[in-house]
């Protein structure tokens, strides 16, 4: 009850004209049967990966917002702090420090500032951490080459 | 007059007195024993009253007084203005006794509201509308000081605003919460409905009991009504001097058998005047509980119920040393801990039985103590600090081993060399006995597949998803579901995620 009654807020301002996101985080797609489960497109703007975009799936928990969502990426990246699979450790939902009063707009915020700003000193993917921290120019060529082959098309505007 | 008398136990199965949305009955108590049940409108004042009741007992108008809640009623006072709900007990006391006269002349030197009689009861609405306000405020003050206090911390400001403080005093049995909104002051968890029901502020003497007690003052905050209250008043009792009120709350609703029972109150629950939203859903409720920290931030009941029954589910709730095991603003503010463990009534009968169970466990387990193994059991224990690991509970004879909480063994721990079996020797095995054996050998090995220890304190942990890294539930070790060794980098970048 609760969890659908504050998701349809927060959709209503994410999808909004006034959302500080609407350039960042775009084509969110909710299913009318079920809004526990959001998919939308993280669209970066810093290099390297803003030669493409990113598909995303953010599901909340029934008991929402009391526990925190989740976020996975569904399609490819080359970042020391996202695995092969998707997943990505975001302290923000982190079990232990989730609080119930923090919305969607600021989970993905801090995601995109991940993104734009590895933290090799807490990687999920060591190899990458490495090579971002001993060879950065390698790693964002590494990076680039990656997305303009595996990422989304950016929207055109 | 006997057939008005009735006893104090049957009052309100006798009567039907809710013939007429006005016509309100109220019982007027003189002693324990002797009351009398009278029927009248809402508009009539209460000097009208004193008639009334002076009829039925037999004596004159002029010498009856009536107390609510520590305070007498002003003859030219409607009864409405006093926001009387039907089936109100009024104490009642004759002015023959000399002591209740002087109280009267002191308290009317303290400035209690003296209002110009309303001689017409039709009078125009402004007028009238006015008066009730007026009278409101005076009840605020007596019933619903205690935001105050509130008001002073910067807590929550629940100052009055003109649009909510006209009394409803319609009966709606079936929204017992939303009735009297904006009116109501205090909350109570009442057993007897099972549920959170508004509350009404009551006095006794402290001595005696008797409830025709005048207070000097009307209380201001919490702590003027707890039973150190620096409040003091006059019984109006020929036969009793003391001085000290008693205050309690009791449930808003009619009771049958129980219209004196008291309830525990929920002080943090208030009603939602200044229309906040609830910091979870975000909708703007009519009851909310305001959280004891800076800012106050209010879920709705709803949410509440549904926090504490999350937090309970994955056992999140703190033993907090002043307030018991309890939970913190869902925010994470500092000091924000619900301070009456009651409100946890919420969550229903069923799981506020498990709480009180997780509360009496993680008290053992804080002081030291061990919760005995054998299945249904989980007794509290506290073993005595010596040398010996055998644990033995006291309520169903189970013997364990203090440090790896599996039956009681001998050798070193994990090589699950029961004493018990040593004992089959002599029995003889029946086929259901060893059928038994089988299955519990089953659950055991499906508890070892499923489960591992944590490297703390021992407690068998079930992982159900998410990263390898474990957050104890009970003593919040941070693990390694593959090293089950505590957290560190190199598991951080090697198997965060298996």
């Amino acid at each position: 009850m609760a969890a659908t009654r504050r998701l349809q807020k927060e959709l209503g301002d994410l999808l909004s004209e006034d959302s500080a996101l609407k350039k960042s985080f775009r084509d969110i797609i909710v299913d009318e049967s079920n809004i526990l489960l959001w998919r939308g497109l993280i669209v970066p703007h810093m290099p390297p990966y803003n030669k493409g975009a990113f598909k995303i799936e953010i599901s909340f928990p029934a008991e929402y917002p009391f526990k925190p969502p989740k976020v996975i990426f569904k399609t490819k990246i080359y970042h020391p702090n996202i695995d092969e699979k998707g997943q990505v450790c975001l302290p923000i939902i982190n079990p232990e420090n989730w609080k119930p009063a923090t919305k969607t707009d600021q989970v993905v915020n801090s995601l995109l500032a991940l993104i734009n700003d590895p933290e090799p000193e807490h990687p999920l993917r060591g190899d990458l951490a490495e090579e971002y921290t001993k060879d950065r120019k390698k790693f964002l060529r590494n990076a680039e080459e990656f997305t303009k082959k595996f990422s989304e098309k950016r929207p055109a505007d | 007059m006997a057939s008005n008398t009735v006893s104090n136990h049957g009052l309100a199965a006798t009567l039907d007195c809710d013939r007429h949305e006005n016509t309100i009955c109220l019982f007027i108590r003189f002693t324990a024993h002797t009351s009398y049940a009278v029927d009248v409108s809402v508009d009539v004042s209460v000097r009208d009253l004193k008639v009334a009741v002076a009829e039925k007992a037999g004596l004159s108008a002029d010498s009856i007084n009536l107390v609510l809640a520590g305070q007498k009623l002003q003859d030219t006072d409607l009864l409405k203005s006093y926001g009387i709900g039907s089936h109100t007990v009024l104490h009642a006391f004759c002015l023959t006794d000399q002591r209740a006269a002087t109280g009267d002349a002191r308290r009317s030197d303290t400035g209690v509201k003296t209002l110009h009689p309303v001689s017409d009861p039709s009078a125009t609405n402004g007028r009238r509308e006015r008066k009730d306000l007026e009278i409101t405020d005076d009840l605020h003050n007596l019933h619903g000081g205690l935001d105050s206090e509130l008001g002073n911390r910067g807590q929550h400001n629940l100052e009055r605003s003109t649009g909510d403080s006209t009394p409803q005093t319609r009966h709606s049995p079936n929204n017992a919460l939303n009735r009297l909104q904006g009116y109501y002051r205090f909350f109570v968890y009442c057993k007897l409905c099972d549920g959170i029901r508004p509350a009404k502020l009551r006095l006794v003497c402290a001595g005696c009991g008797n409830g025709a007690f005048l207070v000097d003052r009307g209380p201001a905050n919490w702590d003027d009504i707890s039973t150190s209250t620096t409040i003091s008043g006059q019984c109006t009792s020929k036969q009793c001097q003391c001085t000290q009120p008693k205050f309690y709350l009791r449930c808003c609703e009619r009771h049958e058998g129980d219209v004196d029972g008291t309830a525990v109150v929920l002080k943090h629950i208030n009603t939602n005047r200044r229309r906040v939203e609830c910091i979870a859903c975000g909708d703007i409720a009519s009851h909310v509980l305001i959280f004891p920290c800076g800012p106050g931030h209010v879920t709705c009941l709803n949410c509440f119920r549904q926090y504490s029954s999350v937090c309970l589910n994955e056992r999140r709730f703190t033993e907090h040393e002043r307030h018991g095991y309890t939970l913190p603003c869902p925010a994470g503010c500092q000091d924000s801990y619900i301070e009456e463990t009651h409100h946890f009534l919420l969550m229903g009968k069923e799981n506020y039985e498990r709480y009180k169970n997780f509360g009496a466990e993680e008290f053992v387990l804080q002081n030291g103590g061990v919760l005995c193994p054998a299945p249904g059991c989980g007794m509290g224990l506290f073993p005595e600090d010596d040398e010996t690991r055998l644990v033995k509970c006291g309520e169903c004879q189970f013997e364990s081993c203090k440090d790896c909480r599996a039956e009681y063994h001998t050798g070193s721990c994990g090589q699950m060399e029961h004493l018990a079996s040593s004992h089959a020797i002599d029995m003889g095995i029946t086929d259901e006995m060893a059928e038994r054996a089988c299955w519990e050998q089953q659950s055991l090995s499906l508890i070892e597949e499923t489960t591992k220890q944590c490297p703390n304190c021992q407690i068998k942990t079930e992982r159900s998803g998410g990263c390898m890294h474990m957050v104890c539930s009970r003593c919040e070790c941070e693990w390694c579901w593959i090293c089950v060794q505590p957290w560190t980098r190199d598991c951080m970048a090697q198997h965060w995620f298996g």
